[in-house]
């Protein structure tokens, strides 16, 4: 699972929550699943909420991707995200961190915007590629 | 006494990938590092733009910039880098400089644009575009400019 998709999970997880119109604590949501019914991407937030403009706003944020065996091998965190479901925007001015396979992306604050397909961390990038060299491989990023 | 070589084109055999002493690289590094003020995915385009004070750290290279992008191939593979804005390379104990560089991954080619120039030591060549490739003994420089210090450990450009 990539950190676009990573983001599409969480924009799908707040109209969730928008959907019913409620505040709801520990917010789990199952958003893939194996042939088999195993757990493929599951969304967890402390605090998922409809603001009074709209916009949903999910808090303590993490995406978890699994392997068939129901071990994680991706993790997407972030401290508050706030969607804009007019515009299909997700936005955040707090820390986002991101970690696979010896790849780690932290970052502070991002938009993603569905129309362009686009993801944008705003400040304090920082991409760990463990025992990797120039030979770059970005695939996570996609 | 310095010698001077101003040529169209100049072919220069150097020990890029020799075994000189790490000096600008920590060999201890297992890892790559990149940072940067920000970074823009942009899946259409199937490139990833790293912007402001770009940092690169590797086992085999260091890297400043002001602006990074990398280009996937459609199986995710880098296909390319380029860095603009006064970039500036450093590996093994040479420093280059220039104002975009690009890396072909395919080819393992490097190319440096714009006021490039590659220093060892004391000894320096520079041109509009210098290449190497990162699996060869080979420099081409165009046009080539090739200064060596008299007392130079000769030949550190050969």
């Amino acid at each position: 699972m990539t950190l676009y998709r990573s983001l599409l999970a969480l924009v799908m997880c707040c109209a969730i929550a928008g959907a019913q119109d409620f505040e709801v604590e520990d917010l789990r949501v199952p958003l893939e699943h194996f042939p088999d019914g195993t757990v493929k991407t599951e969304v967890t937030a402390k605090r998922a909420k409809v603001s009074d403009t709209g916009a949903l706003i999910a808090s303590g944020l993490k995406v978890e991707f699994r392997n068939p065996d129901g071990s994680v091998h991706t993790t997407l965190k972030s401290k508050v995200c706030v969607f804009d479901r007019v515009n299909k925007r997700a936005d955040s001015d707090d820390d986002v961190e991101l970690i696979k396979d010896g790849i780690k992306i932290t970052g502070t604050g991002f938009v993603w915007t569905s129309d362009d397909e686009r993801i944008k961390i705003k400040n304090n990038v920082e991409v760990t590629l463990e025992k990797k060299n120039l030979g770059f491989d970005f695939s996570i990023l996609r | 006494m310095r010698h001077f070589l101003t040529i169209g084109c100049l072919v220069l055999t150097v020990g890029v990938c020799g075994a000189a002493p790490e000096k600008a690289q920590d060999v201890t590094l297992k890892k790559t590092i990149i940072k940067s003020n920000e970074l823009t995915f942009d899946y259409k385009k199937s490139t990833a733009i790293f912007v402001g004070d770009v940092f690169v750290q590797d086992p085999g290279i260091k890297m400043t910039s002001d602006k990074m992008n990398v280009l996937f191939d459609s199986t995710n593979e880098v296909k390319s880098v380029t860095a603009s804005g006064n970039v500036r390379l450093w590996h093994d104990d040479i420093t280059a400089t220039c104002k975009r560089a690009i890396y072909q991954a395919q080819k393992g080619e490097v190319i440096l644009l714009g006021n490039a120039r590659l220093k060892r030591g004391d000894d320096l060549l520079k041109g509009d575009e210098i290449t190497f490739w990162l699996d060869k003994e080979i420099i081409k420089c165009k046009p080539g400019y090739l200064e060596i210090m008299s007392n130079s450990e000769a030949p550190k450009l050969r």
